[in-house]
């Protein structure tokens, strides 16, 4: 068995509520002891509906947020002894929305090298260079470079977003609901190249979603998030034929999919029709 | 699960809702866009209509247009725009109004934005049912109630009194829903009704609508850019892409069995069950055959 890239320990996060007038005195439980493993080079996803922590759980893992109680270990070392720096170095995120996480302001290449303006390391024609390196794995026209989050597409976006997150060569990416705000043929598109970035990069990911069909299409690993507590996590094959849980029956019985298209009725691969 | 078997595709009965040769032209400082362009539709008692189509397709300003609710620098054209026996394009704005909320009624996406925030269930639901017929506060909160328990939201009575945001989302939209039927409409014409739940409210709130539409005999317009959605729920489907209908027919024939390549390649580009990266690939081929498109 190899070593756990992040493990995630009895980790729990409680909200207090009720600072403002017109609140209820309380608390959340947003994360109640969620523990697992993720291992160099899989795809874990992590699915759950509204409130159930997937988000919460992603910005813990980012290091955006701390726990109430337990430890998020990554290679094995407490991630409150990384520097910020470090810690980025390694692990990376893409959110949901590429509307709202790219600065308006910024232009492609700057959005793209800023983690390494950031880490200081690099000059100025060796950071363009990786750029341009980036946009051309991602099979964006160098001609992007100068573009404004505003002229481009939600997909040319979110790639952006993809690229900003790859561009210090992490080990780990974590993808919070990276497609859903995507057209069905644009998370076509985005899904594969992250599966193929996947093998180019070896990456690890943790993928956030509410998608069963899309989960199933590219995870290795599924753990099911219900009211904060982690009710299942097996490997896809297995969850998808004999879930354990009642909850995960549930979400797989709502989940709504299509018959298969003929194979004959399949459109060719490749160049556009 | 309520799922009504496909009607054959000569639905006897004359169409609730006809159009013919529908364009939506839209003014904007750039110059004309022109948003849907010849579309023909039509959707019969107990039938629903589902339209799918990616962002930009004109889904959702086909049906603003078809209740009229369109700015006034959107430039509504059709050949023909009928409600059962009533000419669309010629009704006043203010017979249109009384005819929203009567004989067409429309859910939205996001129940948060379409209900006022400031006025209890009850008073709005009290009000689209006062304001089309005239009923008594006590006949209207009566129905309201019924309504409430019928589209299975607890404790109707009391929930009268609840402010939107003291509901679930779910519970928001079998309000809508409820709110959509106060005047017992012919036709509803429900805009992504489902996408902004969990997929188990989700699941709850199409076989409730599926439910409803089957028991009342409505004719309904479902508007999706979810496939698995219209699935479930339509009977004719119609694609869109770039204001054009680009497919239609039977939801078991377009699925099954799409002809054309922009179809095709939506529906491949639709992860489904048992599909695995490594042994399947999602097609992600843009299809560029009208106006501009996303080619890469």
């Amino acid at each position: 068995m190899t070593d756990a890239l992040m493990s995630v320990r009895d980790v729990s996060r409680v909200f207090s509520l009720g600072h403002g007038p017109f609140t209820r005195q309380g608390h959340l439980r947003a994360l109640d002891r969620v523990s697992f493993d993720l291992f160099p080079g899989e795809v874990l996803a992590v699915v759950g509906e509204s409130g159930s922590g997937k988000s919460t759980l992603s910005r813990i893992m980012l290091g955006l947020d701390r726990p109430s109680g337990g430890e998020v270990l990554l290679e094995g070392k407490p991630v409150e002894t990384y520097r910020r720096r470090a810690f980025a170095r390694i692990v990376q995120p893409v959110f949901q929305d590429p509307y709202s996480s790219l600065n308006p302001h910024k232009t492609v290449r700057q959005l793209i090298e800023m983690p390494l303006v950031i880490a200081g390391e690099e000059g100025k024609a060796e950071r363009l260079r990786k750029v341009r390196e980036l946009l051309d794995i991602l099979r964006m026209p160098t001609r992007m470079l100068d573009a404004y989050p505003s002229q481009m597409s939600g997909g040319q976006r979110q790639r952006v977003a993809i690229a900003r997150a790859l561009i210090s060569r992490p080990r780990i990416v974590i993808c919070d609901e990276p497609t859903s705000a995507l057209d069905v043929s644009v998370q076509a598109q985005v899904l594969n190249l992250l599966m193929e970035l996947r093998a180019t990069f070896q990456l690890t990911y943790i993928f956030i979603s509410h998608d069963l069909s899309v989960v199933e299409y590219i995870a290795d690993r599924v753990a099911v998030l219900q009211e904060g507590k982690l009710v299942e996590l097996a490997d896809v094959g297995t969850l998808f034929a004999s879930p354990r849980c009642d909850y995960t029956r549930q979400l797989l019985e709502s989940a709504l999919t299509i018959p298969r298209v003929e194979e004959s009725m399949r459109p060719p691969d490749g160049p556009n029709l | 699960m309520k799922m009504a078997s496909p009607p054959d595709k000569t639905t006897p009965g004359r169409p609730v809702l006809e159009a013919r040769n529908l364009s939506v032209t839209i003014a904007t400082p750039r110059g004309e866009v022109k948003a849907v362009r010849g579309v023909n539709l039509s959707v019969a008692h107990g039938e629903t209509l589902g339209i799918v189509g990616e962002s930009g397709s004109g889904k959702s300003v086909t049906s603003l247009a078809l209740m009229r609710l369109m700015p006034s620098n959107a430039d509504v054209t059709a050949d023909r725009l009928v409600l059962g026996e009533t000419d669309l394009l010629s009704v006043s704005e203010r017979r249109m109004a009384d005819l929203r909320g009567q004989r067409m009624a429309m859910i939205f996406q996001e129940p948060m934005t379409a209900l006022n925030p400031v006025l209890t269930i009850g008073r709005q639901l009290v009000e689209t049912h006062r304001r089309h017929r005239r009923a008594s506060v006590a006949e209207a909160r009566a129905h309201a109630t019924d309504l409430l328990d019928r589209v299975g939201v607890p404790r109707p009575s009391e929930r009268l009194g609840s402010y939107p945001h003291q509901l679930s989302g779910g519970l928001r939209q079998r309000v809508m829903i409820a709110m959509a039927l106060m005047c017992d409409p012919d036709l509803i014409i429900a805009d992504e009704p489902t996408t902004a739940l969990d997929v188990t409210i989700q699941a709850q709130i199409l076989d409730l609508l599926a439910e409803i539409q089957a028991e009342r005999g409505l004719a309904m317009i479902f508007i999706s850019h979810d496939i698995g959605v219209v699935a479930r729920i339509a009977h004719q489907v119609q694609v869109m892409y770039g204001g054009q209908t680009v497919e239609r027919g039977s939801v078991t024939d377009v699925l099954s069995r799409p002809e054309h390549p922009y179809t095709r390649a939506l529906l491949s580009a639709v992860p489904r069950r048992g599909m695995r990266w490594g042994r399947d690939k999602l097609g992600a081929a843009t299809w560029n055959g009208l106006g501009e498109g996303g080619g890469e």
